[in-house]
C-alpha cells in the first residue's frame, strides 16, 4: 500500500502506475510530489500564475495519459522536467503567435509580463534578478533558470533540453554574465 | 545553495551565488494546500509533507488554496476524466441492432437457400468497419422489432418470396439490400 510520497522512489511509483489497483494512488502521489517544483519552474518561464496553473495542468494530463509508455531507462524527473518545458515553450510561442505585439516587442514579452505584476518593485533585488533572467534569449533563460534556482546537474538538464552537456555549460556561464551585467548596470 | 553550483559561480567570478533566489512572485495562499485536500477528497489518497526544495520558494505568494485545488482539477482531467468514460447508449443500440440484423440476414439466407450457415461465422468475417458503415448508413430505416419477431415476413407468401429472389437472385447481398 502506498504511504506518503516521499517513502516512494520513481522506479516504485512508475511499477504502481502500471499496476490498474495502484494506478490512481501511484498518479496522485506522483503529483504531490512533483507538484511544487514543475510548478515553480513552470512560472519561471511563464511568469503568471494563471498561466502556469494553466500549464502544470496540462503537463500532468499528458503524464496522466504518457506514463504508461515511459522508458524507464529515462529518469522520470528529468522526464517531467522536459514535458514542463517543452509546454511552457509552447505556451509562450503561442501567446507571440497570437498577441498583436510587434516582433521587437516579442523579444521583451518576458520582461513585460513580468513588468506587470502587481508587486513588482525593481528596487527590490528579488524583482532585479527576475528582471535580468527575462532579458536573455528564450533557451539561456531555461538554462539559467534550471542550473541557478533548480540547481539541475548539468548531466540531467542535459536530457531535459536534449542538449550537451557541453552546450549547456557554455550556455549557462553566458547568461550568468549577462545577468550580472544586468544588475551592475542598475 | 549547493556546494557545486556555488563553486561553479565561484569559478566564474560571479556575484549571483551570494544574491537571494527567493522568488518575488505570489502565489495565492494555500494553493499546494488546498489542491493536496481535494484530491484527498477525490481519492482518498495519503498526502506527506512538502517536496525537498520547496521551501527556499515558499516566499513567493500564489493564490490561496492553489495546488490542493490544482491537484483536485488534474485529478479530475486525468482519473476522474478516464471513470468516466462510458460507451455511448446510443453506441451499444448501433451494435446490438447490427449483430440482430446480420443474424436474421444470415439466418434468412440459409433458410431460403437451404444451406446450413454459421451466423458465428459469418459475422466473424465481417470488419468493425463494414458493420459501422452498414449501420450508419441504412440502419435508420430498418425496423428492428419486426425483424426480431420475423413479423417481417408475416402475410407474405413463401412462393411469392420465391419468386421474388428468383428474379432479383438468392445471394446474401440481395436479401440484405431488399431487408433494408
Amino acid at each position: 500500500m502506498i504511504g506518503t510520497k516521499d517513502l516512494i522512489d520513481d522506479t516504485e511509483l512508475i511499477v504502481l502506475f502500471k499496476v490498474k489497483q495502484s494506478r490512481e494512488r501511484a498518479f496522485k502521489v506522483l503529483v504531490e510530489k512533483y507538484r511544487q517544483r514543475l510548478y515553480w519552474h513552470i512560472r519561471r518561464m511563464v511568469i503568471v500564475h494563471t498561466d502556469a496553473d494553466d500549464v502544470i495542468q496540462n503537463v500532468f494530463i499528458k503524464v496522466w495519459k504518457n506514463l504508461d509508455g515511459f522508458r524507464e531507462e529515462s529518469n522520470l524527473y528529468t522526464w517531467l522536467y522536459r514535458i514542463a518545458t517543452n509546454e511552457s515553450l509552447a505556451w509562450i510561442a503561442r501567446q507571440k503567435k497570437f498577441s498583436s505585439v510587434s516582433i521587437d516587442a516579442e523579444d521583451d514579452f518576458v520582461l513585460q509580463r513580468l513588468q506587470a505584476d502587481r508587486d513588482f518593485d525593481p528596487k527590490k533585488i528579488e524583482w532585479k534578478l527576475q528582471q535580468a533572467v527575462a532579458t536573455l534569449p528564450e533557451k539561456q533563460r531555461t538554462v539559467f533558470n534550471l542550473r541557478y534556482f533548480d540547481e539541475m546537474p548539468y548531466v540531467e538538464m542535459s536530457e531535459v533540453l536534449e542538449t550537451s552537456v557541453g552546450a549547456l555549460k557554455a550556455s549557462y556561464h553566458h547568461a550568468v554574465k549577462k545577468v550580472e551585467d544586468y544588475i551592475k548596470a542598475g | 545553495m549547493k556546494k557545486e553550483t556555488a563553486d561553479e559561480l565561484e569559478a566564474l567570478g560571479s556575484s549571483l551565488q551570494h544574491l537571494s533566489r527567493k522568488m518575488p512572485f505570489s502565489v495565492p495562499e494555500g494553493y499546494f494546500g488546498q489542491m493536496t485536500a481535494e484530491v484527498e477528497s477525490a481519492t482518498c489518497g495519503v498526502i506527506g509533507s512538502m517536496p525537498k526544495g520547496a521551501k527556499s520558494q515558499q516566499p513567493f505568494s500564489m493564490p490561496e488554496g492553489y495546488f490542493e485545488q490544482m491537484t483536485a482539477d488534474v485529478m479530475s482531467k486525468t482519473v476522474g476524466a478516464e471513470k468516466n468514460r462510458t460507451i455511448p447508449f446510443v453506441y451499444l443500440r448501433w451494435v446490438a441492432a447490427a449483430v440482430l440484423v446480420i443474424a436474421v440476414g444470415v439466418g434468412m439466407s440459409g433458410l431460403f437457400n437451404g444451406v446450413n450457415v454459421s451466423t458465428a461465422g459469418s459475422l466473424a468475417s465481417v470488419s468493425d468497419k463494414d458493420i459501422r458503415t452498414y449501420l450508419s448508413e441504412d440502419m435508420p430505416t430498418v425496423d428492428i422489432d419486426k425483424i426480431a419477431d420475423n413479423s417481417y415476413l408475416d402475410g407474405i407468401d413463401t412462393k411469392e418470396i420465391e419468386s421474388y429472389l428468383d428474379e432479383n437472385g438468392w445471394d446474401d447481398d440481395v436479401l440484405t439490400e431488399n431487408i433494408n
